[in-house]
């Protein structure tokens, strides 16, 4: 229905038509001014969810790994370093940190390792490329539970896929409980994220060769150069940027990954798989001391921030500056 | 460059090899879920899959709340997705064209938020959540996966935005078009690859997520799945095959659009991070 006012306008008195016009005017002056600001006005919401979500909350950790707040009991009271000095007196730390630096730089390796093979391999010319691309980047795409899943089924002691493969080939003489072991479960953690993780190198590191001008491979011919010699003269240099940038983000998440390792092992057996997330949630979430969790993390942070740094200088990743 | 007969042996085994270490577990997977009961455990195991069965899929479906979760885990990653997209859009649009003091300062900040652990947000937001008595509803959870889906999408935004040349936003704002207008009609129907990239990104990430909801929510009607999935296994309710089947279809949606979009993803993602 139309309202009410539109049937009867010429009824109005001169004043209300006036207010009117000027209700009309403030509102395209209003609009004009939001027009010519609206770069402000579309950063604002943004600023705030920064604010409120990654900001309060890094502050709000903070001022909780000093209190001694319990999952379940109220009350929270200040305790200043106590939550640190009861971390680093805990043995299970080191063995999480340890656990932690093992896990990342072995993965992070090899899933380097793998990718840029399989990288160098598809930016040849060869019939059937593009469903050998697609089917070595599909690990991608798997939720991080599903691959824990998948994988647990097929190292299972008993029932395992991989156990009877090995053992038919000869490498095994009986089945191995893989995951159920300490002496292999840090291999398998290792071994499931490289599955997960090299094609993203793949990708990556497929882009940056696709981006070399012919012509370059073409004076490395005429002057005669070795595989050996272009891959490492043409190929690498037009290659380090994007490697850099990569490890840099696996290393982050690979030292942060929670529910890979807590879906195939849960930190098992006897901490062999703890990384540190995995300690922080259980001090915090089987124990009930959530402002431990705190404490743990911002250790965690900055053990993080230092070999983000040293990546930084080791790769020289110029800071950006057109962003 | 021309391949000889060795040359062509040798990449057709290193990459025969790496296909197999990448596609085979997945094969098993699907093979595992099909695998009619009685074929299960036995020896030697039935890799050719001669006998199909659906079974496994039915018996997820009788004694497990699935649609339950896929609906939950849908309605959240449709949510966090919307939200991310539009205000990550508008902010990364500023970010890009705008010239004023700090905006360095707040570029870099967003770009190091990425690098804060999960385990350092969640005992904050999770008290956070506690108090405003959000704990173990979807509003709470969406709120904290803003916090790991809008950096990103900022990042990969930011970077598609500068790749738009400026003179064509500025031309039209010369003949008289509103900035919104040009901003409609001009901006956003050309940043179109870096928004599909930006929001598939951030879809998956939200189907994938496991540490928010795991702490988040308690009550199995509101779980997800990937928290569903692993309490399933440790419930040890299912048996091997019915959980190679849950798991099958929590994979199938994801891959499928990863590999659908996959070169328009590769393309977001390496202009965020080259320019980044």
């Amino acid at each position: 229905m139309i309202g009410s006012d539109d049937i009867k306008p010429h009824t109005e008195s001169a004043a209300v038509s006036k207010q009117r016009l000027n209700l009309w005017g403030g509102l395209a002056r209003l609009g004009t001014f939001l027009d010519r600001h609206l770069g402000i006005f579309f950063l604002l919401p943004g600023l705030g969810i920064i604010l409120i979500v990654l900001s309060y909350p890094v502050v709000s950790n903070l001022y909780i790994s000093f209190t001694d707040k319990h999952l379940i009991y109220p009350g929270v009271n200040w305790i200043g370093f106590e939550n640190y000095r009861l971390t680093f007196a805990d043995p299970d730390f080191p063995n999480s940190f340890l656990n932690t630096i093992v896990f990342t730089f072995a993965s992070v390796s090899l899933q380097l390792a793998v990718g840029l093979i399989a990288a160098l391999v598809l930016n040849l010319k060869f019939p059937g490329r593009t469903f050998f691309r697609l089917a070595l980047i599909t690990p991608y795409a798997f939720p991080p539970v599903t691959v824990s899943l998948l994988w647990k089924w097929i190292l299972h002691g008993l029932f395992g896929a991989a156990n009877y493969l090995l053992v038919g080939l000869g490498l095994i003489d009986e089945p191995i409980a893989w995951i159920s072991q300490t002496e292999t479960a840090m291999l398998m953690a290792i071994l499931v994220t490289v599955w997960f993780g090299f094609p993203l190198f793949t990708l990556a590191i497929l882009a940056g060769l696709q981006s070399i001008p012919a012509e370059h491979y073409e004076v490395a011919r005429i002057e005669g150069a070795t595989p050996l010699k272009t891959f490492w003269y043409v190929i690498l240099p037009s290659i380090t940027k994007i490697i850099g940038i990569i490890v840099v983000l696996r290393t982050i998440w690979l030292f942060n990954a929670f529910d890979l390792i807590f879906a195939l092992t849960g930190g098992g057996p006897v901490n062999a798989t703890e990384t540190l997330p995995l300690y922080a949630y259980r001090v915090g979430w089987r124990h009930g001391f959530i402002g431990q969790t705190a404490a743990i993390a911002v250790i965690l942070l900055g053990v993080l921030i230092v070999l983000t740094w040293i990546y930084f200088r080791l790769f020289k990743i110029e800071q950006e500056k057109n962003v | 460059m021309k391949l000889g007969l060795t040359q062509f042996l040798v990449i057709y085994v290193v990459i025969g090899a790496l296909t197999a270490f990448a596609i085979g577990p997945v094969y098993w997977m699907v093979a595992s879920s099909l695998r009619p009961a009685h074929l299960l455990f036995a020896t030697p195991p039935d890799f050719l899959l001669l006998e199909i069965s659906w079974g496994s899929y039915i018996e997820v479906f009788r004694s497990t709340n699935y649609p339950r979760m896929m609906f939950n885990s849908a309605v959240i990653s449709v949510a966090t997705t919307a939200v991310t997209v539009v205000f990550s859009a508008m902010a990364a649009h500023s970010l890009a064209r705008l010239r004023f003091r700090g905006k360095i300062l707040i570029s870099r900040g967003i770009l190091v938020t990425y690098v804060f652990p999960q385990i350092l947000l969640v005992v904050p937001l999770f008290v956070a959540l506690v108090n405003l008595g959000l704990a173990d509803t979807h509003v709470g959870l969406v709120i904290t996966y803003l916090t790991f889906s809008f950096p990103f999408a900022m990042w990969i935004l930011t970077a598609y935005f500068q790749t738009i040349p400026a003179e064509l936003e500025e031309s039209a704002l010369i003949s008289g078009a509103m900035r919104w207008q040009v901003f409609w009609h001009i901006v956003l129907p050309l940043a179109k690859p870096g928004l599909a990239a930006a929001g598939i990104f951030t879809f998956f990430h939200a189907w994938n997520e496991f540490l928010y909801a795991l702490v988040l929510l308690n009550s199995e009607r509101k779980a997800t799945l990937a928290i569903g999935l692993v309490r399933l296994m440790g419930a040890e309710t299912l048996d091997w095959g019915a959980l190679m089947a849950a798991t099958t279809m929590m994979v199938v949606p994801v891959l499928l659009a990863f590999l659908f979009y996959q070169r328009n993803l590769v393309g977001g993602l390496t202009a965020g991070a080259t320019k980044g």
